[in-house]
Parts: structure tokens; sequence; C-alpha cells
């Protein structure tokens, strides 16, 4: 398997996802579920094959890791959907993968087969699949947050009026349940990477500019979680610190390869 | 501070930003009356010393939380919030400045005097001590209703205040050293960060360095056969162990971890080791793996139960009118 064989790979999957998506307007919950797992089937059909001729799992170029970005939208949007019933997810998670999929085929990034000593490891898999498909949740809620504060956005107010946060509710609690999974997979993912450390560098936590940015993200999240307890009602902040959180996460996960701050210092540049 | 005076209104997150505006003046005074913050006063027994006096001060302010308002308010979200802003926002500014500690590469640019060494920076010290300690009290508080379902609430907070105190109290006691061994030479000095030597009780003799490399030239593998020993003593008496460090696999002696840093690149004549002592690990781990137990609860127990949209059969009516406790 190599890379000039994705786009034979993809383009099905990226097809059987939009019928599911527009199966799913349709109320056809069966077929959804049918052509959204046949895509899932055929993607990972490649991942498996990448991962198996690359004698190593698919995780450690940008373009590997766009791979696992564009499988587990459509996962997450299928958990979400049969769980809330939500028309539209499908639509969104397919918009995402769409986006990361024609990435890889225009601008692919080959790479030979090796792979570094120290990312020689069992936490790779783990650490890596684990913090992709806590992005890929968190970006729907990024999403949500977005259809909230774009689309449907109200007269802001700091006295919000019952009714008004009725007419969200249910988004907000749809954002609430991506967050708290999502952050529990970031939170496996950091300390998954933490124990790693441990193993490779003789240091759990070193402050490299990776992890000083996966520590930032991780609060802004706990910052949201906190929030939403403390004033329930006030869902325009929180869809504020939404999308603040998720401009942390793009700056841990790729960001930091551009940031002045972070050139040369950082451990976690492959 | 009497809780009977003043008004009723609950104390809220106006004054936990307030407060954390406190902690952050406190900081600044601090940092430029008594310079940053020296981390290797806190060594043994001092940490120890630190630690208990820390836990019995949460302790007074938990037994004290229905007499003193400000107490019962700082184990909520009033004060939570706020903190954990302030974290962020020191956190924010770490990541977007050089940071003199992570610079490895000679040449480059200085770093800022208070913001680029953060660790060292009474705000941010602060910051994370106060977010560490509403934690605490948070976990306290949820503990101490004794119940089954305050568990996840419990594992997550008091995860992450044993194991960030564990962390930041037992930096100072943690050695860290580097040590150059080259082949069938025992070697007992090596050199920690400041750069100055250290004597070690035991022996590291290198026996074989190994390298192995993919076919464009690019280290694959690089691993040092090694026999640990102590000082003057026989091998063959038992006291050492024999074995291969390399990366990801450190070898582990007497409380330290031996692990493969680095080599000489230009003929392979020897090898780096790295050798790592840290006495309050099994804290920090325990803290992490409460962390860990507390995230897989936080997806199946503590997200909000979910508002189904209306279905096309009506099946599961009953959840669409529960409604979720804030």
């Amino acid at each position: 398997m190599t890379w000039s064989l994705f786009i034979w790979f993809a383009l099905p999957a990226l097809v059987l996802w939009i019928l599911g998506a527009v199966l799913a307007w349709k109320g056809r919950r069966c077929l959804t579920w049918i052509f959204t797992l046949a895509g899932i089937a055929v993607f990972f059909a490649f991942i498996l094959g990448m991962w198996i001729s690359l004698e190593r799992p698919p995780l450690r170029t940008m373009g590997e890791t766009r791979l696992w970005y564009a499988f587990f939208l459509p996962v997450a949007g299928i958990i979400v959907y049969s769980r809330w019933r939500y028309k539209w997810i499908l639509s969104f998670s397919t918009l995402l993968a769409a986006v990361f999929i024609l990435i890889n085929i225009f601008k692919p990034e080959i790479h030979s087969k090796t792979l570094m000593p120290a990312l020689q490891s069992p936490w790779f898999a783990p650490h890596v699949i684990v913090y992709m498909f806590s992005y890929a949740l968190l970006g729907a809620a990024t999403l949500i947050a977005l259809y909230l504060l774009v689309v449907k956005r109200f007269p802001v107010k700091p006295g919000m009026t019952d009714g008004a946060f009725e007419s969200v509710r249910r988004e907000m609690n749809i954002a609430d349940n991506l967050v708290y999974v999502g952050l529990a997979f970031l939170t496996i993912g950091m300390l998954f990477g933490a124990l790693w450390a441990k193993m490779a560098w003789g240091d759990y936590w070193s402050w490299d500019p990776k992890e000083t940015w996966a520590a930032a993200t991780w609060l802004c999240y706990l910052v949201y979680i906190h929030f939403r307890k403390a004033r329930p009602r006030d869902w325009q902040m929180a869809c504020a610190v939404l999308l603040i959180a998720f401009v942390c996460l793009q700056m841990c996960w790729w960001g930091i390869n551009y940031l002045p701050a972070a050139q040369g210092t950082s451990i976690h540049t492959y | 501070m009497d809780t009977r005076t003043g008004s009723s209104r609950p104390l809220g997150m106006k004054e936990g930003f307030l407060f954390a505006g406190g902690l952050l003046l406190l900081g600044l005074v601090l940092q430029a009356v008594v310079g940053e913050v020296r981390w290797a006063v806190l060594a043994w027994p001092v940490n120890l010393f630190l630690l208990l006096a820390w836990l019995v001060i949460i302790l007074d302010i938990w037994f004290l939380r229905r007499r003193v308002r400000f107490f019962e308010w700082m184990m909520h979200n009033g004060a939570g919030v706020p903190a954990l802003v302030f974290a962020l926002v020191l956190t924010l500014i770490m990541g977007l400045v050089t940071q003199e500690s992570a610079v490895v590469h000679p040449g480059t640019s200085a770093t800022m005097p208070w913001l680029g060494r953060m660790l060292r920076f009474w705000p941010f010290v602060l910051a994370w001590g106060w977010v560490v300690l509403i934690a605490g009290l948070a976990a306290l508080n949820h503990l101490s209703r004794w119940r089954v379902r305050e568990i996840p609430f419990v594992l997550n907070h008091l995860g992450l205040f044993v194991a960030v105190a564990a962390a930041a109290l037992g930096a100072p006691d943690k050695q860290d050293l580097k040590l150059m061994a080259f082949p069938d030479t025992p070697e007992w000095r090596a050199v920690d960060g400041s750069g100055a030597l250290v004597e070690l009780d035991f022996d590291v003799t290198l026996h074989k360095f190994i390298m192995e490399s993919y076919s464009d030239g690019s280290p694959r593998r690089f691993a040092s056969e090694v026999t640990v020993a102590q000082r003057g003593a026989e091998v063959s008496a038992g006291s050492g162990i024999s074995g291969t460090v390399e990366v990801n696999k450190p070898l582990r002696y007497r409380g330290w971890k031996i692990y493969q840093h680095d080599y000489d690149a230009a003929s392979g004549r020897y090898s780096v080791l790295e050798l790592v002592r840290d006495p309050w690990l099994w804290a920090v781990y325990a803290g992490i793996f409460m962390m860990l137990a507390g995230a897989i609860c936080l997806m199946f127990f503590m997200a909000p139960k979910p508002l189904r949209e209306e279905s096309d059969e009506g099946s599961g009516r009953a959840q669409n009118d529960r409604r979720e406790a804030v």
C-alpha cells in the first residue's frame, strides 16, 4: 500500500459517507448506518494497508495523523448520530473529513518507513490514536459553538431570557457531551504521553513547547466544563471558550511547528 | 471574617477574578523583591514539612468552611473558574515566549528575564498552586460526603492535586545525571544539569555499544550493553546487574533508572547514559492513575444525560423529558 493508492480508497469512502449523510437527512437510519460504516471500513482498509507496508503505525507525519483524523470524524459522527439522532451531524463530520482527505490528496507527505528510536514504543499508537479521536470530538464541539454563535445568533445581552436559552439547550447539551468525552480522551492521551516520556526521556513532564500547549488546551476545556456548571445559561461565553480552546488545540497539534518561540526547542519534532 | 455580617449574596466569579488579580500582584511584588522562585530551597526535608503544612492548612480550611464564607467559596466554581483562567493565561504566555530551560540549541535568541523563565516566575507558580489548592479542597469536600457517586469527582480532583503537588515539591529531589561510558572502563563519575561532577557509589561498565541504521543512514536502534555494580565489589558477588539499555527501554538499578541518552556520533567510541532518580515518582504516578481512572469516569458517569432529538418512531421519548441537573 502506498500514498499513490490513497485516492482509490479515500474517494469511495467519501462517497459512502456523503450517501450516509444524505440518508440521515431523509430519516433512513438503517441505511445511514450501513453506508457510513462501509465508508469507515474502506478508509480503515487503507490505514491498515499503510500500517502493514510501512512496518509501523502510520502516525508519524502530519499527513499520517490527518489520515486518522479523517477516519475518526465519521466514527465520532456515527456515535453522536446514534446517541442523539442529530440529522446534521454526519454532514458536518463528512465535510470535515473531506477537507482532511483533500489536503492529503493535494499535499501528500510521502515518507519512508524509517522510525526514529524514540518513537519505537508500545505507547506510540495509543498516545496518538487517543489524541486524534479526542481532536475529532472536540472539533465537532467547536462546530456546534460556531453554528450557535454565527448561524443561530441572538441579540447579545448579559441577562439572557429563559426562552432564548431554551432554544439552544439541545445544542449545548450535545456540545457538553462532546467536550466531556473529548476531554476524557485528551486527558488519557496526555497522561499516556507522560508515562511514555518517562520511559523514553527519563521525565514525565518537561514543559517542552508541545507539552506547554497541551497543558493550555487541557486547561481551556476545564474552564469550559467548570464555567458551564457555574453559569449554565451564559451559552455565548461558553461557546467563545470552545473557540479559544480549539485555537489552542491547533497550536498544540501543528501550530508550534511555525511558532517562533518553539523553534529549535521542541523534542516533539519529527 | 464573619459570615453572618454583610450581604447574603454568595461570593461568585467576580470575586474569583479579583482574588486572582490580587495573586498576580502579589506574585509580581515577590518576583521584584525576593527574586525568582528558587526550587532548590525545597529539597528534602523542606518539601516534606511544606507538604504537611499545606495539608494541615487544607484540613483547617475545610473544617472552618461553615464558619468562614471565604473558605466555603474557595471550594466552588466561583473561585475555580477564575483560578483556571489565571493558570491558563500564564501557561499561554509560557507557550508564546521562548523558555530558557528548554533551549537546547546554542544560538537561539536570548529569552525574556521573567517570562522566559516561567517555571520560576512567581505569578505562574502561585496560579498553579491556587488551582491545585482549590482542586484539593473540592476533592476533600466531595470525599467527605462518602458516597459512591462522588468517586469520579474525587478521582479527577484528588488525582490532579496529588500529581501536581508531588511533581512540584519533589522536583528538587530529582537527580538527573549524564554519564559518559567508554568500553570496558568502569565509570562512577557523572555530571548534573548545572555541570557539577557527582560521584556515584556504583560503577557503570560499558561492554558493547550497538548501532543499527536504516538504509538511508538514519539511526534505527542504539543500545548499550552494560554492567552496573556497587563500587569495588565483584560483579559475581551478586551486587550488580547486567543488561541492555536502549531508547524507550531503561535499566533499573537500586532506585535509579538508566537511559540511553546519546552516543559518539562521529566514531561510536562512547555512549552517553542518563541516570535519573526521582524519590517522589510513586506519588506522581498515584495521581496520574487516579486521573486516568477519573477520565474513564468522566466519559461514562459525569457527562450530562443526552437530550434526544424527536425521532421518527417516537422512541426514546422518556429520555426527552429528562432534564439534566445543572
